[in-house]
Order: C-alpha cells, then structure tokens, then sequence
C-alpha cells in the first residue's frame, strides 16, 4: 500500500488510461474498415489495385489512423509499468516491454501498406513488371499486413497475460478485470499460433479472440474512464 | 534470496529453449530445405515439406521471442544491482532485437505465400516465383544480422556486468566479452563482404561455449548468496 502511495496521481493517470483506451477502440475498428477491409477484395490482386487507385484517400487515413494506435499504445505502456509497478517491477517491467514490442512491429508494418501504395500508383520505373504482376505484389504485401497482425498480436497476447496477473494483484483494481484481461491474452495467444499452425481455422480463430478479447479491453476501458482506480482520492 | 535463484533457474532454462529452438530454426531447418544457389530445388523442397516450415521456422522463432523477452528481464533483474542503467540498457537492446526478429518473420511469410501456388500470383513464371523465394530467404537472414548487430551490444554490457558482479564467476564474463566480439566481426562480414555466408568456426565456438556456459552456471549453481547480498546491503 506504501508504494502506491509514491505513485503521483494514480486516479488521472488511470483516466487518461482510459481515454487512450476509447480512442483505441474508436480509431482501430474506423482505420481497419476504411483503409484496409473495405478495399483489399481476398485472393483478387486486380480489384484490391482498383480499389485503392479509387480510394487513396480513405487508405492514406487507414494509414494515419495506425499511426495514432501505434503511439497511443507506446504511452498506454508506460502508464501501467508506472500503476503496476507496485505489485512487481519486473513484471511490470516486463509487460511493458512486450506493449512496446508490439507497437513497434504495428509502426514497421505501415511498410507493406506503403509499398502496396507505390506499386499501383504507376512510377515509370515500375513498367518493366506487367500490370498483373504489379497486382499480385501488390496484393502479397497487403496479405503480408494481416500476417504481421498474428505477429504484434502475439507479443500482445503476452502483454495481456502479464498485465491480466498483476492488475489482479494490484489493490488498484477489482480481481475480476485482471481474469477478464488474462482470457483476453488467452485468446490472442490462441490466434497467434492457431493462425501459424492450422491456417484453414483462420477466420474460427479471430471470432474467438473477438469473443475473448473484447469484453474484457471494454470493461477495462469503463473502468479506467469511469472509476479509474479503486479507492483512490483525485488529487492526492 | 529464494526468489533471485528461482529467477537464475528460470533464465538458464529459457537461455536453453532458446538455444534448441534456434538450433531447429536457423540450422536444421535451412539445412534440409535450402540448396544453396538451386532456387528451383529449394521451392521445391519448402513446398513438399510447407508443414516442417511452418512450425520448424515460424514456430520455434515465435517462442524464440516470447522466451527472449522474459530473459531480457530476468538478466536485467540478476544485473541490476551491479549497475541499473547498464543492465537497462542490455535489456532494452535484447528487446530490439527480438522486435527485429519479429518483423523479420514477414519474409517467411511472402515465401509460404508464394510457394502456395495462390492464383494471384499466375502473373508470374515458376523461374519469376522461384527467384522472388530466394531474395526472401536471403533478406531473412539479413534481417536476422541486424537484429544481432542489438545483441552485440547486449554480450558485450553483460560480460562487463557479470565480470563486476562478483557473484557470477568472472570466466562467464570474459567468455561473453569474447562472444560480443565474435559477433561483431560477424555481422560487419555479412554486411560488408559480398561473398560472406557462413560464420567461421573460430568465432562460432566461442559464442557457443559463452551461450551454453551461462545458462549451464546458471541453472546449476545460481548467483553466490553471500555477494549477491553485499551488493544489495551496498545498493539498499
């Protein structure tokens, strides 16, 4: 209890937590749809190169809004290593590194989405490829997007199980929410590899993390917004 | 006291998945798939055997990662008496490089793309295919180097640590000392010498012996009791 006292602030940092969270939640599913799901048409090079040539702008956007994921979730990192600290440093420490570790490999994947952008965007140097090969790049970098999602998704997972454990420690948070991250990591845990191992569960699996993962990053997001920690005065 | 051998018991054993694992994904894998210089032979291998890449390299280099990153923290724990702001350093290079290793398995996975035989890819000829496979391949393992070039730095700040330590044998240090110069020479060779591919058995042993020695102490013997609470009287 001492050493959360030495914590300046844990209630505004909590909230600021939480508004971090809802613009996650806004910005992710907005990004996602808009730059990439509503464009890339699966297994078909030529209508994803269409779709982008005619939308530019809503994929620059999708691009700009995981930007904005990949930072918000460098200062998300921060703030629990500080507000779990107090349950053990090294796996706060730990956590940490793993949330870093995933918005690092969501920053370098903006490169496939570049790269997919320059193909059909015609540079005359690009002529010696025939514009059927030039697709099917194209579309081999936009596929190779949604495999590194399986990849930050792991170090995610991880992230989950760890901060799941110690904000069930913490005396900041009701025990429930940690059970609730820590089904969450399962989950991730579970595409990721799933994802890798058996590729024809694929779409099985991402209804799973869905089912597992969304419940609890919404619960901790109120929480965060609306309590933000327990039994804590505002300004201390 | 207890918790700090359990933590050097924990460390020796992830330093030892990890070794077996690369052992699968960086020699044993290759060595069976990859004829060096024979595109076609090397598709055609990775094609019958897609399963054995799967999980031999992609497999064992995501749990390569996730064990990395727990060690990178565990040897920051072990260390961090020694010096908190150099083993924070070690442990945030050992990071990098698992983060650099990450996006590094985007390469396998344009290769497991284009040996699937996706009709997107029709554009180009099985000569076309087969080329684009070995200029994944061959980025992958420069990706790996500049991963390593983070892990040089590592060796090095874990050799001096260790060497201060006094409750590691000092041996364990100059032997890191040794390897982090082993690493260098190797990865400016592949990056400066064209025709340089494997590392020289002079610099690969001693790595190796460094690699096993460490985790071996560890594991057996742990940190010396009476050192490690000098130091912790001293740092407290």
């Amino acid at each position: 209890m001492n050493e959360i006292e030495n914590i300046k602030n844990p209630k505004k940092m909590a909230r600021i937590a939480g508004v971090l969270y809802l613009i996650i939640f806004i910005v992710y599913p907005l990004a996602s749809f808009l730059g990439k799901s509503q464009i890339i048409v699966p297994g078909n090079a030529m209508a994803t190169a269409k779709n982008i040539l005619e939308n530019e702008t809503l994929f620059r956007i999708g691009i700009a809004g995981e930007t904005i994921i990949f930072l918000v979730e460098l200062i998300l990192a921060g703030i629990f290593y500080e507000l779990l600290k107090p349950v053990s440093t090294s796996l706060s420490l730990a956590s940490a590194f793993a949330r870093v570790a995933e918005a690092i490999i969501q920053a370098v994947n903006l490169l496939p989405s570049i790269l997919a952008l320059l193909l059909v965007s015609g540079g005359a140097y690009l002529t010696v490829f025939s514009p059927e090969q030039l697709n099917a790049l194209m579309l081999l970098f936009m596929d190779s997007f949604n495999f590194m999602i399986i990849v930050w998704g792991f170090f995610f997972g991880f992230h989950l199980l760890l901060m799941g454990y110690l904000v069930a420690k913490s005396d900041l948070f009701p025990k429930f929410l940690g059970i609730l991250l820590i089904l969450g990591g399962v989950g991730y845990l579970l595409q990721s590899f799933g994802t890798f191992l058996l590729p024809q569960f694929e779409t099985l699996l991402a209804t799973i993390v869905l089912i597992l993962a969304t419940p609890s990053e919404l619960a901790f997001t109120l929480y965060l917004l609306i309590k933000g920690v327990k039994g804590q005065k505002l300004s201390q | 006291m207890k918790s700090i051998q359990r933590n050097a018991r924990l460390a020796g054993v992830l330093y030892l998945v990890i070794t077996v694992f690369a052992v699968v994904a960086h020699m044993y894998i290759p060595s069976t798939l990859i004829v060096p210089g024979d595109a076609a032979a090397t598709v055609e291998n990775i094609t019958q055997s897609e399963m054995l890449f799967r999980v031999g390299s992609v497999g064992s280099e995501l749990i390569i990662l996730l064990s990395e990153l727990v060690l990178a923290i565990l040897l920051y724990v072990l260390l961090k008496p020694v010096n908190k702001t150099l083993s924070l350093i070690a442990a945030v290079s050992r990071l990098i490089m698992t983060t650099i290793h990450g996006f590094n398995l985007i390469n396998y996975f344009f290769i497991l793309t284009l040996v699937s035989g996706a009709g997107f890819l029709s554009g180009f000829g099985a000569g076309q295919i087969n080329s684009l496979v070995m200029l994944f391949l061959e980025a992958h393992s420069y990706g790996f180097t500049i991963g390593i070039a983070f892990l040089t730095i590592h060796v090095l700040l874990l050799g001096y640590l260790i060497i201060k330590s006094g409750y590691f044998p000092k041996i364990l240090g100059i032997l890191f000392l040794i390897a982090g110069l082993g690493y260098v020479i190797d990865s400016f060779s592949l990056l400066l010498l064209p025709g340089y591919t494997t590392t020289p058995i002079y610099i690969a042993i001693p790595i190796a012996i460094s690699e096993i020695a460490f985790p071996l102490w560890l594991l057996i013997k742990g940190v010396n009791k009476e050192k490690w609470q000098e130091w912790n009287k001293q740092t407290a």
